[in-house]
């Protein structure tokens, strides 16, 4: 375990990776966040290409750098955000706006496909439709709450965040990291580590609380 | 059903985040089968994975990345319309079959 840590590149995706991009080029308030979702939307109903190159021109580098980040080999990680973008189209009728924001979507979408390639398993998911789901008897929150505001609260939670709080949630996301992986990443203490991460979680729920 | 054991928080981020083993997920997927609350967890950490996926650095796509794709899917869009052709053409060959044979 510890030699795989030891393997992965210091320096990290920011220095090693070659075209990236400044951040805030994603959708900055409900309104574009709205449209990703729209675009999907589009897609699912008259296979709208030109809403698909809209989509694939904002999420397909991020997912790249999501592959590239587990994988760590450019050509695969360019291989498996085009493929999915390609189960974007394929479900985009299973995308639901008042469930989920572009965003959730497709982060979903590539995680599934990362455990699916790397780990040759399915990711083991709760099936919706299943006749034994208990669901909330007052569900207060569903039909209230707009996904892409919370989306948009929570990246601007995410943006704020001090360093140092970032980076442990962004390994806990998109490295496959242990707390105990994480503190050794960054040679803290694991109660670092653990702290750290609760005082962002904390904000980032702030974002999610915003708009029940 | 009164649950009185919720996984972990951290395990529920684990899950959102796609880092658990396989027989953790099962345990986590099978108890959100009965538990609306840590569903809703799991969907708050799964938006915090979209943020993430957002604030991150992106990494250039190749060039014609998107044509390469646009073209793949036509493919299999060109495929489908075939198979879809084809099961028109067995549905007539099998009811020319199920003609009563001339004698």
């Amino acid at each position: 375990m510890m030699n795989t840590i030891l393997a992965r590149p210091q320096q990290g995706p920011e220095t090693k990776m070659s075209g990236t991009t400044p951040r805030r080029t994603g959708p900055a308030d409900p309104v574009e966040a709205k449209r990703c979702a729209d675009w999907i939307v589009s897609v699912a109903a008259t296979r709208d290409r030109e809403a698909f190159a809209r989509l694939f021109a904002h999420f397909a580098p991020r997912v790249k750098a999501y592959m590239f980040r587990f994988g760590g080999n450019p050509e695969t990680a360019e291989e498996m955000a085009q493929e999915a973008m390609m189960q974007v189209w394929r479900k985009a009728h299973l995308f639901d706006p008042a469930k989920a924001a572009a965003s959730t979507w497709i982060f979903t979408i590539a995680r599934n496909l990362r455990i699916d390639r790397f780990r040759q398993r399915k990711h083991i998911e709760v099936d919706d439709s299943d006749p034994t789901l208990i669901v909330d008897e007052n569900p207060l929150a569903d039909d209230v709450v707009n996904r892409d505001q919370e989306a948009v609260l929570v990246k601007a939670a995410m943006e704020e965040l001090p360093a140092d709080q970032k980076v442990v949630v962004e390994l806990s996301f998109f490295e496959d990291c242990s707390h105990s992986e994480i503190a050794e990443r960054l040679d803290i203490p694991l109660g670092t580590v653990k702290s750290r991460l609760r005082l962002a979680l904390g904000k980032l729920r702030g974002g999610l609380e915003g708009v029940a | 059903m009164n649950i009185k054991h919720h996984p972990t928080d951290q395990t529920l981020m684990e899950y959102a985040s796609g880092s658990l083993s396989q027989a953790m997920e099962l345990l986590v997927a099978t108890h959100m089968t009965v538990c609306p609350h840590c569903r809703d967890k799991v969907s708050g950490y799964e938006t915090m994975g979209g943020a993430a996926l957002e604030t991150t650095n992106s990494m250039s796509m190749a060039d014609h990345s998107l044509d390469h794709v646009m073209a793949m899917l036509e493919r299999e869009t060109a495929n489908e319309n075939i198979v879809a052709q084809e099961c028109r053409h067995c549905v007539a060959l099998r009811s020319v079959k199920a003609l009563p044979a001339v004698p």
